[in-house]
């Protein structure tokens, strides 16, 4: 579970994040969309513990992620805009690094490593350096480990890009299928048709405010259209629609 | 399992690729590479054991032991003001600035461990320059005092224990002025930047503070020791580096152990209060420096536009567009220019205080001598430079090659747009720097004109074998200067750009020591010499230019990146 309490974040004398209030519950998908700059990265940043709240509280399973990151840490997944990998490992070894990051007991480590090498078809190319994968296949290392540890939340900043849409869709299901598990996802994304078939709510974010929120009726209400999320999405977004946080 | 064990284990894995690639790499560049650092090497420690040499017959009787101490009192001292500003800088950018240290953070790893992590990382990467520069200099002393095995291994340890103190207190200085000091990306720049310019400058004010008698060379050493005495305060660990590893050559065991105890528990107790510090600092820091931004816009077709694009009239228009956007790259890049300014600054600092030394009062075979060091100066700092900032500059343009590899432009401009950037900024600094030299010396015309001369052959060569080489050796995957930098190519530039400058050295300084040293040349001699010279110092300057510049020319008209 994500809350997120009167958040605001100020980068100098910029507001990038305002008073964003939010809770997305257990088993939740809740994809945030927005144009550039609109502080849906800061937003995540501040769920990972990479950035501080200028005012505001974020908790993450009940753990103040300032107050206590390491134990909000262990419970969470977070996948950046550009993944990093240490290029001089091989993928089986980053994974391995990251199960023991998380204190997996070594069979499961295991077990779980070649569940997901299956799930996300690795086997052949998973000894190999990092250095050599394209961006599509340092994606797919970055998502296993992402779930390597089933952590109770995971949150993701745009992780479609670069993928081709067999593997896009492969992201979408097991993204899916994380949450109907239980685990909460927080995913920004600048696609809005995966938002619309994934996402149960969905958050409009501009100029650092949550313009509008809700499950895609509920949207639809609020900006006054019977259309597809896109539509809707470009009517709240062109109005500056000032809607409920 | 401890998250640092967890990491230091990652750490061991991923050198271990790294070894096993090296060893199934091109053995020739590996053969390449050691044969040049273990040349190096072996000049440093000829260089370091003639000069202990000399100054042993030199003053054997008399103060030898005076000399020696005071010596590596400001060896050390100089080396561990290094040590504190390389590990200042690393660990900022490896703490604060890395990606890594991002997805370490977003992890379950505590901040200390990160911190000790990155830490070690700091201390390799910033301690290799002082074993390199301070092991053929312990070797030399060794050698001329036949000292056996014990020294050696007394001085290992010296040295194992020691590196913690700088990298400590350089960590230290990072997480505090980054916590505390102005809270703007250039605010941490200037504030990193002042401190070690104004350390470097009291220095160089004690130094310069000194007005020599012109027939007393033995009294000026004493006076320059005397004034610069701070670095034999006992309270200093480059003291007790000094006087423990002359303890050592003496088999005062005793008085060693000691010193070797006092630098261990003074390396623990700060390692220690680094590590605590880190607890707090570590996050502390990591947000401020996430928060920082640049406010600062930029308008197209400002005021260094206008300026540059009416400057460079003579260059065509591809050429000049390529430098115009390289020198706005540089300029708004304070990292770069800093380090920039702060060597050519201490030049032109040591060069404009010149008669503080009275040697424009000297005779002329000093003149000469301290003019050829000044020109030898100039050139090792730009041939430093240029494989520094210059070398690396194509490589850099990777991730972008898309947009100047599109443009309806000839490649070759880009490359002639960088040496033609490289060329004249290191010319109009350079030259003006000697320039300075040679008015406060108050050398003969003909030197000053013949290092004016050697100036330009040594701009050119250094500045083609620096785009060229940076055409030939490319390394796109990186994005980091002192990375692309530290491989193969850069060392290879590093190489044939310091033998460059050593070649044109000899070609104009033969001449110059024949003449106004106290061999005498004639006149009509000395000129037949000079024509030997300069020719020499023409075909020099134009095969490090050109051939370099062919080959990367013919490389990068075939580049897919």
């Amino acid at each position: 579970m994500i809350e997120l309490e009167n958040v605001s974040k100020h980068y100098g004398k910029k507001l990038a994040v305002s008073d964003l209030s939010l809770r997305i519950e257990p088993g939740e998908f809740f994809a945030v969309l927005g144009p550039n700059g609109a502080g849906k990265t800061t937003t995540i940043k501040m769920i990972a513990g990479l950035l501080r709240p200028s005012s505001g509280r974020v908790r993450v399973c009940g753990f103040d992620v300032e107050r206590e990151p390491l134990k909000a840490k262990r419970l969470m997944s977070y996948v950046p805009d550009q993944p990093f990998l240490y290029d001089k490992l091989s993928g089986l070894e980053f994974l391995h690094f990251i199960a023991d990051m998380y204190d997996m007991p070594s069979a499961e480590r295991d077990r779980e490593i070649d569940r997901l090498c299956e799930v996300f078809a690795m086997k052949e190319w998973i000894r190999e350096l990092c250095e050599s994968y394209s961006h599509g296949m340092k994606q797919r290392v970055v998502l296993a480990a992402t779930l390597l540890h089933h952590p109770k939340v995971i949150v993701v900043d745009e992780p479609m890009v670069g993928l081709d849409p067999h593997s896009a869709r492969l992201v979408r299901g097991i993204f899916q299928e994380e949450a109907r598990r239980g685990t909460s996802i927080f995913m920004s994304t600048h696609v809005i048709s995966i938002a619309e078939e994934c996402a149960g709510r969905i958050g409009i974010v501009m100029q650092g405010k949550l313009v509008a929120v809700g499950g895609m009726e509920e949207l639809r209400r609020q900006a006054q259209s019977d259309g597809k999320l896109e539509d809707v999405f470009f009517k709240i977004t062109e109005n500056g629609h000032s809607g409920p946080t | 399992m401890s998250d640092i064990v967890v990491l230091a284990a990652m750490k061991a894995r991923e050198l271990r690729n790294r070894f096993r690639q090296v060893r199934q790499g091109s053995r020739f560049k590996v053969a390449v590479l050691a044969a040049f650092s273990v040349a190096f090497w072996a000049s440093l420690y000829r260089l370091f054991y003639f000069g202990l040499r000399y100054l042993y017959m030199y003053a054997r009787d008399y103060y030898f032991e005076d000399l020696m101490a005071r010596m590596f009192d400001i060896f050390f001292f100089a080396l561990t003001l290094m040590l504190i500003f390389s590990n200042a800088i690393i660990s900022y950018t490896s703490y604060f600035k890395s990606k890594e240290t991002a997805f370490l953070l977003a992890g379950p790893v505590r901040p200390e461990s990160v911190f000790l992590y990155r830490f070690g990382e700091s201390l390799a990467f910033s301690s290799w320059a002082f074993l390199f520069l301070a092991t053929p200099l312990m070797a030399a002393y060794g050698a001329l005092f036949r000292l056996g095995a014990a020294f050696y291994v007394g001085t290992g340890l010296f040295f194992v224990a020691y590196i913690f103190i700088p990298a400590a207190i350089g960590a230290m200085v990072a997480m505090v002025v980054t916590c505390y000091i102005p809270r703007s990306r250039k605010g941490l720049l200037w504030g990193f930047v002042a401190t070690s310019l104004a350390v470097v400058m009291i220095l160089v004010s004690k130094i310069l503070s000194i007005r020599a008698s012109t027939s007393m060379e033995l009294r000026l050493v004493m006076d320059v020791f005397e004034d610069i005495g701070f670095s034999s305060n006992p309270i200093l660990p480059s003291f007790w580096i000094s006087r423990g590893i002359r303890l050592l050559r003496q088999e005062e065991v005793g008085g060693a152990l000691f010193f070797l105890g006092l630098i261990g528990a003074n390396a623990l107790f700060l390692g220690g209060l680094a590590h605590w510090m880190s607890s707090g600092l570590m996050m502390k820091g990591w947000f401020v420096s996430q928060g920082l931004r640049s406010a600062r816009r930029y308008a197209a077709g400002g005021v260094l536009d206008r300026v540059l694009g009416r400057s460079l009239f003579f260059m065509s228009r591809g050429v000049r567009l390529m430098v115009v956007k390289d020198l706005k790259s540089f300029v708004r890049d304070p990292v770069q220019w800093s380090q920039f300014l702060i060597f050519f600054g201490l030049l032109a600092i040591y060069f404009l205080n010149l008669r503080s030394f009275a040697y424009e009062d000297r005779d002329i075979f000093w003149k000469n001598l301290i003019a050829q060091m000044n020109l030898l100066a100039t050139s090792l700092t730009l041939a430093t430079f240029s494989s520094r900032f210059i070398f690396p500059q194509l490589s850099l343009e990777g991730r972008r090659f898309w947009v100047i590899g599109m443009v309806p432009m000839e490649r070759d401009q880009i490359l002639f747009g960088k040496l033609a950037l490289s060329f004249l900024s290191s010319l109009a600094i350079s030259e003006t720097l000697i320039a300075i030299s040679s008015v406060m010396l108050r050398t003969p015309m003909t030197l000053a004109v013949l290092h004016a001369v050697a100036l330009f052959g040594i701009c050119l060569g250094l500045s083609g074998l620096a785009v060229g080489l940076g055409a030939l050796y490319p390394n796109f995957a990186e994005d980091n200067p002192s990375k692309i930098v530290s491989g193969f190519g850069g060392t290879l530039n590093l190489v044939l750009s310091l033998g460059f400058v050593l070649a044109v050295m000899a070609a104009q300084g033969v001449p110059c020591f024949l003449y106004f040293g106290r061999w005498a040349l004639a006149p009509g001699q000395f000129q037949k010499w000079i024509v030997i010279g300069m020719a020499s110092i023409a075909v020099l300057s134009l095969a490090a230019c050109l051939i370099p510049m062919a080959l990367g020319l013919r490389r990068i008209q075939r580049l897919e990146v």
